[in-house]
């Protein structure tokens, strides 16, 4: 296991000025980290913890189960620790009234009204069900919820769920646990553009370049579990999300440069030498055409 | 289901429980979870609604009913 010294401090992060300025908000809440987690497939809670706080982030989720009477050590504890805002979900719910009793006991469990909407056609694929999760979102919207909706990459879908009232739209990368990026940007993109509510893109990454790439295609944040929690070493993974999802935050407001067919030179052709009088050296570069 | 020695059954998580008639959803959870606390990442279905942890000790229990004791756990 690599440890601490591998962890770059965060003010190695900090202190570039731009990633410090650049919250986002969602419902009113500001957040400093674009990184939201999940906390499910983690060997133990120590090794949950140190990949929190290599993440930075502030904001994670967490599931309702059956209460294991055997069960040691609170969850709780270590997110407080952390000092994180716990965001529970509806994971495993097939309808809306089941993501609704689901929420409400998330909302009793966590004192919070905040929720991550998960609503799943089939345990295979884990895709959301469009119709369930519409229905759902509706619900919780009137049952007073902040609704983060976990959704598909459609755009179509995404301004549905903002027009019923969700808080922030979160369409997949690839399915849940893949790890196989994102499989749609161009509709990722679509969605980012179009939306007046956080786009969050959940599910599907795998590594660094995934979650950068979302944010690069102009998505407000990252939600991601297993990439880090399953990952050989979870704390390194952690750091190297926190720096992917700052990277590709930083690549998207600085603006990237057209992709061209051709190449296109960065050194001036103006007052290029000439050598020698044979060859294909003798053409100026710029009469080569 | 309401057994001639006073006790009730009643389903926990699944599992049946035989728990004294009149007992209350704090009572019951106590029984099959020692030392789960209402709030604090804890919540209880009584036949598919929530029971707010302020009235798990008033909330009786009859014979039949299905609770589902819920806590956060790792996940999503």
């Amino acid at each position: 296991m690599v440890t601490t010294q591998t962890v770059a401090e965060p003010a190695a992060v900090a202190g570039d000025g731009t990633a410090t300025a650049d919250p986002f908000t969602i419902a009113g809440r500001e957040f400093t980290s674009r990184l939201i987690t999940g906390t499910g497939g983690a060997a133990n809670h120590d090794v949950l913890e140190r990949a929190l706080r290599a993440s930075g982030t502030e904001l994670t989720t967490v599931a309702l189960r059956r209460v294991d009477p055997a069960a040691r050590g609170s969850l709780l504890d270590v997110l407080e620790r952390v000092g994180v805002q716990v965001l529970p979900n509806t994971a495993g719910c097939r309808t809306a009234r089941e993501a609704l009793l689901t929420a409400r006991l998330g909302r009793e469990a966590l004192g919070t009204d905040w929720v991550k909407l998960e609503v799943v056609a089939d345990e295979e694929t884990l895709l959301p069900d469009a119709v369930e999760l519409l229905d759902a979102a509706e619900l919780l919207v009137d049952d007073g919820f902040t609704v983060l909706a976990y959704t598909n990459d459609d755009p179509a879908l995404a301004l549905r769920l903002e027009r019923a009232g969700c808080a922030a739209v979160m369409p997949l990368g690839a399915p849940i646990g893949t790890g196989l990026g994102v499989l749609n940007p161009h509709n990722i993109a679509l969605i980012a553009e179009r939306a007046g509510v956080p786009v969050v893109l959940d599910a599907g990454i795998g590594t660094a370049s995934d979650a950068a790439l979302a944010m690069e295609l102009g998505c407000d944040a990252v939600l991601l579990a297993t990439a880090v929690t399953r990952a050989q070493d979870p704390e390194l993974m952690g750091t190297a999300m926190r720096h992917a999802v700052l990277a590709g935050r930083a690549a998207r407001r600085a603006g990237r440069i057209p992709q061209r067919a051709l190449a296109q030179a960065s050194s001036s052709w103006a007052g290029l030498a000439q050598f020698g009088s044979t060859g294909s050296g003798s053409t100026a570069p710029g009469e080569a055409r | 289901m309401t057994a001639t020695d006073g006790q009730v059954e009643v389903l926990v998580n699944g599992e049946v429980l035989r728990v004294p008639a009149g007992s209350t959803v704090a009572d019951v959870v106590a029984g099959f979870a020692p030392g789960l606390e209402p709030g604090r990442g804890t919540a209880v279905a009584l036949a598919d609604e929530v029971v707010p942890a302020g009235s798990w000790g008033s909330t009786t229990v009859s014979a039949g009913d299905r609770l589902e004791v819920l806590q956060a756990v790792a996940g999503g």
